[in-house]
């Protein structure tokens, strides 16, 4: 933008050239093919330079392009790991609340059979002739250790 | 003579000691001989009403069973009393003891009896 702005300028600066009083002409042959030369040389190299800086601001913008695409895929891919590591822990959980519900089953299922083996009085309750009762041990060192052992009998202690 | 008032005297005195064990210890003791001897009515004599409708024949054959394994019936001792008031019994026979550990209600009646194989056996 600011080069066609100069490259305007420069225009408008050598038509205004042309209206302005000539001096006597001197035919020198030889400077006007040099000038003609120059000038064909540094519109060459304004060129030349023009081009370079285009060039280089289009790599600029490309190198920051592909930096910003390497950071959207660095994101997507750890977006994407993170996602997958979800849906394992997901399925983990769900694992272990099967895992659960199976013992919860098993449980139930063998304090079932535990009831079942137990005697049952006249009226159908179960007794608790066989169970599980605390019994006081002293220790080595003059404490005492409560030990569940089992105990045949009626009534709780 | 005043060597036959010195035997009475000791006599009285032994018959007194042995007069001395506590209701509770003769309590175990008289449940103990019953449950030794597969005696139901005789068990059950000193339990609340509510325990002794729950004993049955064949869990007082099983708990019979379980003293005659360790051979003749001697006699308990007390060994202590917990603090919710159960008592605790070493059953003694000929080979091995038992556990004894006994809860009483207000009135002296048994609201509890239970037997725990001695960690020896």
């Amino acid at each position: 933008m600011k080069l066609s702005r100069i490259l305007g300028v420069s225009v408008i600066a050598a038509m205004l050239l042309t209206l302005a009083p000539q001096g006597p002409v001197s035919a020198d042959g030889a400077a006007s093919t040099r000038n003609i030369i120059l000038g064909g040389a540094a519109a060459a190299l304004i060129i030349i330079n023009h081009n370079k800086q285009v060039h280089a601001h289009y790599a600029q913008d490309a190198a920051n392009e592909a930096s910003l695409a390497a950071q959207r895929d660095d994101a997507q891919a750890a977006y994407t790991s993170e996602k997958k590591a979800y849906d394992n822990e997901a399925a983990l959980v769900g694992d272990l609340k099967r895992e659960v519900s199976y013992q919860h089953d098993q449980v139930v299922q063998l304090q079932r059979q535990v009831s079942m083996l137990q005697p049952h009085d006249t009226s159908g309750h179960a007794t608790n002739f066989v169970a599980q009762t605390t019994l006081v041990h002293p220790t080595s060192v003059g404490g005492e250790q409560q030990v569940a052992v089992t105990s045949y009998g009626w009534g709780t202690i | 003579m005043t060597s036959i008032r010195a035997l009475a005297v000791c006599c009285c005195a032994v018959l007194a000691l042995a007069g001395c064990g506590s209701s509770e210890s003769r309590t175990a003791d008289d449940v103990a001989r019953a449950v030794y001897n597969d005696d139901i009515d005789s068990a059950t004599k000193n339990f609340t009403p509510d325990l002794a409708k729950t004993v049955t024949r064949q869990e007082l054959g099983q708990l019979s069973d379980l003293m005659h394994q360790r051979g003749d019936y001697k006699g308990l001792k007390q060994t202590g009393t917990e603090p919710d008031g159960a008592y605790d019994f070493e059953a003694d026979f000929s080979n091995g003891t038992l556990i004894v550990k006994m809860k009483l209600d207000s009135s002296g009646k048994v609201s509890g009896y239970r037997v725990i194989p001695s960690p020896s056996m």
